[in-house]
């Protein structure tokens, strides 16, 4: 699990650097992203869906990135935590991992 | 540093900084970090000067809200996953219309105009994610055009485009100055700018090194080399030629035929 | 007589519930040291080719793969992309999703790798620091890799790779999403690595800076292999010209009437306008 903490808490000023982006190209689009109850929820599928979108790609471009450079072979290695891995963990594990960083920019983002 | 154009956008940002961009098409160039970005969110209200006054298309922008300078301006990100979150490319295309509440048909009109520009026709009800990121790009392009903006702003739309693309870039770009509008593209595709853009902004640390045509921009080799730029490659050949400056084909064309 | 570094022969792959296949027919041989430069038009299937190359297609997207595709011997059906990351490496795009995450400075970002392949801690050391000069970030070690420009962290994903020691190194556009400087630095890298006898694969769109980089150039179309030779013997075939473009030179030079073989490069093209200034 030291993994995957270390690795979400490090993706998070990505995430919120990425979240801001959306929050700016939307509204260069005429999203009003503050005021009243109704608008703010109008906003909700705007700002969050390209944030989950991108996370997804991102998820897989970084699976196959950690993949090409030997993540997962069978073999002892000097770690903080030391563990062995297989794919299907290594997949659970940024899903995991990305669900810290959306739940604190959703929080972040207002819906409260 | 000032040039006047008749109508188009006028910039302000700090004291010291003023140029104005007016109307057809105008390169916006220089090192990342050189403050490119940072002027093209002053002029849709998504930063705020300290001081000095920004106005676009004869509207005071500090007057303005973000979303309503929609109306007036189109922009277009430089990565469209920032953006991109409909079922089909015409949802997404249709996006901001529909924010802005436009009339029905104006909505229709527009983006069936958009997504011919971009080359997306037969793609309407393709899921965006489905199109590689190049096409992305051009949905994200369409969508910044959907409401027929008088302005209309694209940050780096050559990045990662092959030649074909490049090229319907370039008819687009003409095709918006044709019909009277005002286009400003970011980019660091100095062929594009050579070929495309008759005015050329060149930014540097934040001050603006120098605005004017295309052609005197490269002129000063000086200039180019401290704003890190680099010329077309048509004004390459051309010096090692000993041929008058060049900064496109058909400069070169005639310039060739003495 | 060693192998030669990618063989494909007789390639086709399609990728899981495509209707078409992404690339048909791929036959080529990379020898050894060579440079060669891979273009064509968005979805010509240059992207897929690398994934091929270095085994992600098919182990890590399935889809259906016939023929063999061959690095130092090795045929990719039957190495793991792990078990090939010794040898191979493949630079993304996207200078972003190229970060582990999970190490807070460079120098242990670029010491990933070897530690997963479980390397000696002193050889990874002495290959850490070798990685970081060769790629010119020594100066950034101590940094965190989020604080990093695009520019740095394509070059930070490069080291990463080079402490591998890989023979192969495939590039998807690693320049693409990088300003003039950015790219700049990425390809004195990459001429570096050349001149020690690293095999490159570079996919790229910019045909001048191919045509100035590469020795060698494939260029596809639909999927397929159109042209295989020197640069000059690629941009010189009308199909290459329709489906894929050509250098800026080269089209000047068409447009003049200048004679065959038309220039690709700016040396090239001042000598066949004939007039070269000193």
């Amino acid at each position: 699990m030291g993994y995957v903490v270390q690795s979400a808490l490090q993706v998070i000023p990505q995430t919120l650097d990425m979240a801001g982006r959306i929050q700016d190209a939307q509204r260069a689009r005429g999203l009003e992203t503050e005021g009243s109850l109704p608008s703010r929820a109008r906003a909700y599928l705007p700002l969050m869906l390209p944030l989950v979108l991108s996370s997804l790609v991102a998820t897989q471009e970084r699976a196959m990135s950690l993949e090409v450079r030997g993540f997962g072979l069978p073999v002892k290695r000097v770690w903080r935590d030391e563990f062995v891995d297989t794919t299907t963990q290594r997949v659970v594990r940024w899903a995991l991992a990305l669900a810290v960083p959306l739940g604190i920019v959703a929080r972040i983002a207002g819906w409260k | 540093m000032r040039f006047a154009y008749p109508a188009g956008a006028e910039v302000y940002p700090e004291p010291g900084l003023s140029v104005a961009i007016g109307d057809g098409v105008t390169a916006l160039v220089g090192e990342n970090g050189a403050g490119k970005t940072t002027l093209t969110k002053l002029l849709i209200g998504l930063l705020r000067p300290r001081a000095g006054n920004v106005s676009v298309a004869g509207v005071d922008v500090a007057k303005m809200t973000v979303a309503a300078m929609a109306r007036i301006v189109g922009y277009s990100f430089q990565n469209p996953d920032d953006q991109l979150f409909e079922r089909t490319v015409k949802a997404e295309v249709s996006f901001g219309p529909r924010v802005l509440k436009r009339r029905l048909e104006d909505i229709e009109r527009g983006v069936a105009w958009a997504i011919r520009e971009c080359g997306l026709e037969g793609k309407e009800e393709v899921h965006p994610h489905d199109l590689g990121l190049s096409e992305r790009k051009w949905v994200a392009i369409a969508s910044a055009l959907a409401g027929e903006p008088q302005v209309v702003v694209l940050d780096e739309p050559t990045l990662g485009q092959d030649y074909p693309a490049r090229r319907r870039l370039r008819a687009l770009v003409e095709e918006l100055a044709e019909q009277q509008r005002t286009v400003l593209v970011v980019t660091h595709d100095m062929d594009f700018v050579g070929e495309s853009c008759p005015t050329t902004v060149v930014l540097s640390h934040g001050t603006v090194r120098y605005a004017g045509s295309t052609a005197g921009a490269f002129a000063d080799r000086a200039m180019v080399e401290e704003a890190g730029i680099e010329p077309p490659h048509v004004t390459r050949l051309a010096r090692s030629l000993g041929l008058p400056e060049c900064v496109s084909e058909a400069d070169f064309r005639t310039a060739w035929k003495r | 007589m060693s192998d030669p570094a990618l063989v494909f022969e007789g390639v086709s792959y399609a990728y899981a519930e495509a209707p078409r296949e992404a690339v048909s027919d791929i036959a080529f041989s990379i020898g050894e040291g060579e440079w060669v430069g891979l273009t064509g038009p968005t979805n010509s299937g240059k992207s897929t080719l690398c994934l091929l190359a270095i085994g992600l297609a098919p182990h890590f997207f399935g889809g259906r793969l016939k023929g063999r595709v061959v690095a130092f011997g090795r045929d990719s059906r039957s190495v793991s992309v792990i078990e090939r990351s010794s040898e191979v490496g493949l630079l993304f795009q996207n200078p972003f999703t190229q970060v582990s995450g999970a190490r807070e400075r460079v120098d242990e970002e670029v010491a990933f790798g070897p530690e997963c392949h479980g390397v000696q801690r002193v050889e990874i050391d002495a290959r850490v620091a070798e990685a970081m000069e060769v790629v010119g970030i020594s100066h950034l070690a101590a940094r965190h890799p989020f604080d990093l420009s695009g520019g740095q962290l394509q070059r930070l994903a490069l080291a990463g790779l080079l402490a591998m020691r890989p023979k192969l190194l495939l590039l998807d556009e690693p320049t693409s999403q990088l300003d003039p400087a950015g790219t700049a630095a990425i390809f004195e890298v990459l001429a570096r690595l050349h001149t020690r006898g690293t095999t490159i694969v570079m996919v790229e769109h910019r045909l001048e800076t191919l045509c100035e980089l590469c020795p060698r150039v494939i260029a596809m179309a639909s999927g397929r292999v159109i042209a295989d030779g020197t640069p000059a013997d690629v941009f010189n075939r009308e199909l290459v010209q329709q489906r894929v473009g050509m250098p800026v030179y080269t089209r000047i030079a068409r447009d003049a009437h200048v004679s065959s073989p038309l220039p690709v490069t700016l040396a090239d093209a001042t000598r066949s306008f004939g007039r070269p200034v000193a």
